[in-house]
């Protein structure tokens, strides 16, 4: 195993000047109940949320600085009455991607996705079988809909990724998972790592592996030949901090979907996003791969530094701390137990 | 090292392009296949001959086509 490097080229470290690409997360309601969500969602949308114009104007501004990719996600961005506006006009002049559940993705739904110009659609399905995925989603019928959405999406011609959050529940079904993304024709398969935010830290005890676990899990995996699957452990627990940018559904910038809970750069509604960018100290700080221990190996695969900064941060309360997902750099750190105040930690938003 | 990305709408995909394509792509404006050429030679000489550069410009032109990024105009012979 790779040994810890404190010091590592500052000239491979990646840097943009402006990012090229963004996070929209449009809303924080939903129509499913998953007992994991991240945000927290509810069925209710919240007053405070950018309005259509505001979103529609910040997509302006995307386009006049040089951006070149939105990737838009939720809550569930379809359960948002105006989405299919807020869709098409990105979609116009900028590589649009959208994150969704898949329950609202008919046939039709599809049709008009490929029509307005969707670049790719990744849909969340949380296990193998009906009975793990409604378990998590909370609403029976929706791992045939999500299936049925890929199918959909797959046969009018539109990119697919299909996602899934390794858990205690679903690890069991890994292999099942990436053989029923081949059957249904999906070409990417992602594997992400839980995250201890919203409503999931709350099932921690009952959801988390270790890392010895998640590691033999993903060792154990036989790919199906065609398929690319995605992971992000050692060797390619990346630090992606230095090319995130993100705003959450009021306006905040907030750099990354994982950071949400941790960091506000500002809000869109009354500074530019680009002066969150260049000006605020942490997001600068955090963009320059200022980490007190890398892993060599995650280094020489994606040449960023430390891995992810929201679980470092989460398990290890310093931005400059190891990434306790990485093998080589999780220094004892028991993934099952979440640190102490992590459960007391819940972002306010306006209402 | 730098890149240009590049987003094709009609056929919605992201191209990464490297410095070689990014300049050809560049010199791609309207001008004519022999004005590339040579607009591309005048640059990268004398680090490669005028063969190696025209073998250059029309594979990198080829690849840009086919992936929709550029398109040849109307009256354009070669």
């Amino acid at each position: 195993m790779a040994r810890p490097s404190g010091a590592l080229p500052a000239a491979k470290q990646p840097f943009f000047e402006t990012p090229p690409k963004i996070t929209l997360c449009i809303t924080q309601t939903c129509n499913l109940q998953c007992k994991h969500c991240y945000s927290d969602c509810n069925s209710v949308g919240l007053a405070a949320e950018l309005s259509t114009d505001e979103w529609l104007r910040f997509i302006d501004y995307l386009v006049s600085n040089d951006f070149i990719q939105i990737y838009i996600e939720g809550g569930e961005p379809l359960f948002r009455k105006d989405f299919k506006d807020i869709l098409r006009y990105c979609s116009r002049k900028l590589m649009t991607l959208v994150r969704t559940n898949g329950t609202l993705i008919t046939r039709e739904t599809a049709e008009e996705f490929k029509e307005i110009g969707v670049g790719r659609v990744l849909v969340d399905i949380m296990g193998a079988t009906a009975e793990t995925h409604d378990f998590f989603a909370g609403v029976p019928g929706s791992f045939a809909k999500a299936c049925a959405a890929l199918e959909h999406l797959i046969d009018v011609g539109i990119s697919t990724d299909m996602l899934i959050i390794l858990n205690r529940r679903n690890v069991g079904e890994l292999q099942q998972y990436v053989d029923l993304a081949h059957r249904l024709g999906v070409p990417r398969v992602g594997i992400l790592r839980l995250y201890p935010l919203g409503r999931t830290k709350r099932q921690w005890a009952d959801l988390a592996l270790s890392l010895e676990e998640q590691m033999a899990a993903l060792a154990a995996l036989v790919e199906p030949k065609g398929l690319k699957v995605m992971r992000s452990w050692h060797p390619k627990d990346r630090n992606c901090c230095w090319q995130s940018a993100a705003v959450n559904p009021f306006g905040d910038s907030i750099g990354c979907p994982y950071l949400r809970e941790y960091v506000n750069y500002g809000n869109i509604r009354t500074m530019a996003f680009l002066d969150t960018w260049h000006n605020d100290p942490l997001y600068k700080q955090l963009r320059a791969g200022e980490v007190e221990k890398s892993c060599p190996d995650c280094h020489a695969s994606d040449g960023t530094r430390g891995g992810c900064r929201s679980t470092a941060f989460a398990f290890q309360g310093r931005w400059t701390a190891p990434d306790p997902f990485c093998s080589t750099l999780n220094e004892g750190v028991d993934l099952r137990v979440l640190p102490d105040g992590l459960l007391q930690q819940n972002r306010e938003y306006p209402s | 090292m730098e890149v240009c990305l590049v987003f094709t709408p009609d056929r919605p995909r992201l191209f990464s392009l490297n410095p070689t394509a990014w300049l050809i792509f560049e010199l791609c404006d309207g001008r004519r296949l022999e004005d590339i050429e040579r607009a591309y030679y005048d640059i990268v000489e004398p680090l490669v001959s005028r063969n190696a550069a025209r073998q250059e410009v029309g594979l990198a032109l080829a690849e840009l086509q086919q992936n929709g990024i550029v398109e040849r105009l109307c009256g354009e012979a070669g």
